[in-house]
């Protein structure tokens, strides 16, 4: 499926080299504000998603990009010169949409040269080029067939095919696999990601799926209600979240009762712990963020533990993942905690049995009580 | 997307029946067999029986008890019937040209840019349904008299008089727009909803392609099936048309049988041209389903 073809039609070199400027853009629909100061750049080659809850203003910020919206405020630019008011047919942009966006009258290799027949170019090297291109995102051979005899996954890739046929400076995918199954899906993540890579072109993607986003992105902008919350690295996001959204909204997070002791240190499970980032008054009641992975467990001796103690719970459920396991606790509060451990380590943790909440020794993000209820209906 | 539309209006429903059939059959046989006779009897007896009677009448004489095919023979000699019908094919083409030209932009542009403003145009397109055609014409009749009572010479004088050419009567295709387009707009509206628009035409606008190169390429050859039948129920619609091109005093081909029988030596050829055209319509119908239909062939089969 994956064959290697290097970048056929494209001398790389013209879409290497473009930078995509995001800046104040604001949208509003009515009442409601899907943007409200959104900014990103993009360096070039790079490629970027677009990360956030549903409503959130993502997929309004990528039609802008696209020209198929007007932001109220704001510009959009490339390498500088600002096209906020180039009509969609003149950007030199291709975008992969999430439904099945193929010419339904056409062909495969006539969808891919459509966009080249409109540049004039002449059929023979439209047949050419497309037979290329459809051979670049696995699908040689298929230029004959009409979309409703394809796959959604096969329609996805000659989209994509369409989209880079017209040498766009900048490649647009608005949640292109969220239609398909899950295995398709991995796979086009991984050949997207290739041929992103080969052609060197500036790509800005939308998602929901956080997996899709880490696995594929150079950078995630995680958005919320308009804005940007962060844009880093998939690790970077990961380890070291900017804010308790982000920190909650990237992977799994746990939600510890603690209180702040002195500025810079919480009490949480027993334990004293240094805190990352903002840092409320001392004596305030906070929501400690732990990522499962952070939290070691001992066992209780059942004649002393009664489960009562800060930290100490019972284990309620065992979800085997291969390397880890995952255990699900129910602390005395009430309290449900999710741990990460080795699974060769699960046999001294039986579901039923009394453990303690050991986090790893790290700064950790704290939420105050009230604005981490906030952040919650938002998400 | 589109074959799914095709064969829901071209190889209809007769699959699946054809394919329920013998199930049915060992269910209960003689009920459901005998409810089809009769329903099919009494469509046969509404639809034929006319039928038949009128291709009776044309060919047979009661007072000298003769056969005689000759009538359908006349048909082609007899005077006006090759301007009349030329007449009424040109209105006919003209009011579907005018009618899209109006009601694709209309319509495309609601869908995507206004759809608050479609149950407006929806109710607008409805009303020429309960609009009587000879209040329309009384109404026609008055707004061109305003010119033509008027003094010879002013341009409103001289464009009620150009509306009004018995060449080549414009005015006719002008109200014809106005009672085809019912019909026309339910035929695009449900290949509208069939389609994506919004999808077709963001795609085609990315890639770099004008609004008109966009409609033209992108939007047009998908909603061809609706753009057909929408053209042939306004064709049906202009050559039945009788009522308002009689009062205005016009010859299509219409008013022409019913002229020319009034005018005949013998009563038997305005219903003989009546059963022709009804034939020669019925082909049309054929012959645009069939093209429909092997499009669509074409399509499934990889060239």
């Amino acid at each position: 499926m994956s064959v290697t073809v290097t970048a056929p039609v494209q001398d790389a070199s013209s879409a290497r080299g473009v930078s995509l400027e995001l800046s104040g853009l604001h949208r509003s629909f009515g009442s409601a504000h899907a943007l409200a100061g959104f900014d990103l750049s993009l360096a070039p080659g790079e490629m970027v998603a677009m990360l956030g809850p549903s409503g959130c203003g993502k997929t309004t910020a990528l039609r802008i990009v696209a020209g198929f919206d007007q932001p109220d405020r704001g510009s959009v630019s490339l390498d500088g010169a600002d096209l906020t008011k180039l009509p969609a047919n003149k950007r030199d942009m291709g975008m992969v949409f999430q439904s099945y966006s193929l010419f339904p009258h056409l062909t495969a290799g006539q969808n891919v040269g459509y966009g080249p027949r409109l540049r004039k170019v002449s059929s023979a090297e439209r047949d050419k080029q497309a037979k290329e291109l459809l051979e670049l995102v696995g699908m040689g051979g298929m230029d004959g067939r009409y979309p409703h005899q394809l796959s959604g996954g096969q329609q996805q890739r000659v989209a994509l095919a369409r989209a880079l046929a017209v040498r766009p400076k900048v490649l647009l995918l608005d949640e292109p696999l969220s239609a398909l199954d899950a295995k398709v899906r991995l796979q086009l993540r991984d050949e997207i990601r290739r041929i992103q890579q080969e052609f060197g072109i500036t790509t800005l993607f939308v998602t929901h799926d956080q997996e899709e986003a880490l696995s594929m992105a150079d950078r995630v902008a995680v958005m919320r209600a308009g804005r940007l919350e962060q844009c880093a690295a998939p690790a970077e996001l990961y380890d070291r979240p900017a804010t308790p959204f982000v920190a909650q909204f990237v992977g799994t997070m746990n939600h510890l009762a603690g209180k702040i002791l002195e500025p810079g240190k919480v009490r949480v499970a027993g334990r004293e712990l240094p805190v990352d980032g903002d840092c409320p008054a001392s004596g305030t009641d906070v929501k400690v963020l732990l990522r499962p992975e952070n939290l070691d467990l001992e066992p209780i001796a059942d004649a002393v533990g009664t489960a009562d103690l800060p930290g100490e719970g019972q284990v309620l459920l065992a979800t085997f993942l291969g390397a880890t396991t995952r255990l699900t606790l129910r602390l005395g509060d009430g309290t449900e905690v999710r741990a990460d451990l080795p699974s060769h380590r699960v046999a001294e943790f039986p579901v039923g049995s009394s453990v303690r909440l050991v986090p790893a020794p790290r700064p950790v993000l704290v939420v105050e009580q009230d604005a981490e209820n906030a952040d919650v209906s938002e998400g | 997307m589109r074959s799914a539309s095709i064969s829901a209006s071209h190889s209809p429903a007769a699959a699946p029946v054809g394919a329920r059939r013998p199930k049915r059959r060992g269910l209960d046989l003689s009920r459901v067999r005998w409810w089809r006779v009769a329903v099919l009897g009494v469509l046969g007896i509404y639809f034929v029986v006319p039928l038949a009677a009128t291709f009776w009448f044309t060919f047979y004489t009661p007072g000298t008890h003769q056969f005689s095919l000759s009538p359908y023979g006349q048909i082609f000699s007899a005077k006006g019937f090759g301007t009349s019908v030329l007449l009424t094919f040109k209105v006919a083409v003209l009011t579907i040209v005018i009618l899209y030209a109006l009601l694709i932009p209309a319509m495309i542009a609601v869908q995507l840019r206004l759809p608050k403003l479609k149950p407006l145009l929806e109710s607008l397109a409805m009303v020429p349904l309960v609009l009587s055609p000879v209040a329309l014409v009384v109404g026609v009749q008055t707004v061109l008299g305003w010119g033509t009572n008027g003094n010879p010479g002013t341009p409103l004088f001289q464009l009620a008089v150009d509306l009004q050419n018995g060449n080549f009567p414009l005015i006719l295709p002008i109200i014809y727009v106005v009672i085809a387009l019912p019909f026309a707009y339910r035929s695009l509206d449900a290949q509208l909803r069939s389609v994506d628009l919004k999808t077709l035409v963001e795609a085609s606008r990315g890639l770099g392609a004008s609004w008109p190169v966009t409609i033209w390429r992108a939007v047009l050859p998908n909603l061809r099936t609706g753009l057909l039948s929408g053209a042939i129920l306004t064709l049906a619609l202009v050559f039945g048309e009788y009522t308002i091109s009689s009062i205005l005093q016009f010859l299509p081909f219409s008013v022409w049988i019913v002229q020319d029988s009034q005018g005949a030596t013998s009563g038997q050829l305005a219903p003989a041209v009546s059963l022709l055209s009804l034939l020669l319509s019925w082909a049309v119908l054929f012959l645009v389903s069939f093209l429909g239909g092997r499009r669509a062939a074409g399509s499934n089969r990889s060239s």
